[in-house]
């Protein structure tokens, strides 16, 4: 106290330094932050009436590569992953998604399927670029998992 | 006795070649041969000639010296024989070892003109790291023509049944 006596610094002026002190701390991570869209998504040759259809942009991307035309969302899940962090979804019963914001923009993710891990894929994930990880599932359909970064 | 062995005889007398016996029966010839006897006289006679005035012929160097010159040909020839050796080996080698030159170099030439890595205008980012954890699944990774996707395929079958009947449920 007579230190911010002698500076002239009233209580008021410190809690103004304090608070500007938090707040840049937390823009700063809030700006280190990504946010990662991950869906899970299956591919069907028949037409499904009534079932959650998938974005149009990614059905096409999907269906230019894929033999199926028919493209439906069963899970969606919104991470928001501070740097050096992890954060883990679950997309079905089975299957979840285990995503690391390494620095630089790169992504990790890594698939498990009933607790067991299948592999660990890592790049750098652009706005507007896609990491798919897929697979055959029963009858004649596939099981997507689409990831995306929208900020 | 002809009378060219007789000179010959007569020659050989005056040089001592004969034995005890032919030289007491040539002089016993040249008693009753007057032109014998003057053959005889001369070529005492030219013996002692050349005897008294030949020219003396000195070597340059002693013998002893020109024995040691012979000896270091002799070992000088040596190594010229072994270095023969080598150079047939050399041929040999060549002989043999030709054929497979001459294909190891066009081999080596038709490498040489091959392009390192074919060239199909497909440019993969290299920082995409893909970790294999379980040996059982295959895995096959590609991009989308417009390099927006990165899709791993992985031969594994994931039940989502379950999953359906939720969506259709819904």
């Amino acid at each position: 106290m007579q230190i911010l006596s002698k500076y002239r610094l009233g209580k008021f002026s410190l809690f103004i330094a304090i608070l500007l002190f938090v707040g840049s701390g937390i823009a700063s991570d809030k700006a280190n932050s990504i946010e990662i869209r991950a869906a899970l998504v299956v591919g069907a040759s028949k037409e499904k009436k009534g079932a959650k259809k998938l974005s149009e942009s990614i059905r096409k991307r999907l269906a230019k590569v894929f033999k199926w035309r028919n493209y439906y969302r069963l899970s969606d899940k919104q991470l928001s992953i501070p740097v050096d962090k992890t954060k883990t979804a679950k997309l079905s019963k089975k299957a979840s998604i285990k995503v690391s914001n390494r620095k630089n923009g790169r992504v990790s993710v890594s698939l498990f399927s009933g607790g067991k891990e299948l592999i660990q894929k890592s790049q750098t994930l652009r706005i507007g670029s896609y990491m798919v990880l897929a697979g055959e599932s029963t009858g004649d359909s596939a099981w997507f998992i689409v990831i995306s970064k929208s900020n | 006795m002809k009378e060219n062995e007789i000179e010959l005889k007569i020659q050989a007398l005056v040089d001592g070649e004969l034995t005890e016996s032919e030289a007491e029966q040539m002089r016993e010839c040249m008693d009753n041969d007057v032109r014998l006897q003057i053959l005889y006289a001369q070529l005492i006679q030219t013996k002692d000639l050349i005897s008294k005035y030949e020219m003396p012929r000195v070597l340059p160097e002693s013998g002893d010296f020109y024995w040691a010159k012979i000896a270091q040909e002799i070992r000088t020839g040596e190594p010229t024989n072994q270095g023969s050796n080598n150079s047939l080996v050399i041929k040999w080698l060549f002989h043999r070892l030709a054929p497979l030159l001459g294909i190891a170099t066009i081999v080596l030439l038709i490498t040489l003109q091959q392009p390192s890595v074919p060239d199909l205008a497909i440019e993969l980012e290299s920082d995409h790291e893909l970790e294999l954890l379980s040996d059982e699944i295959d895995v096959m990774t590609f991009n989308s023509v417009d390099d927006s996707m990165s899709i791993v395929w992985l031969e594994y079958s994931m039940d989502i049944q379950r999953d359906y009947m939720e969506l259709w449920l819904d």
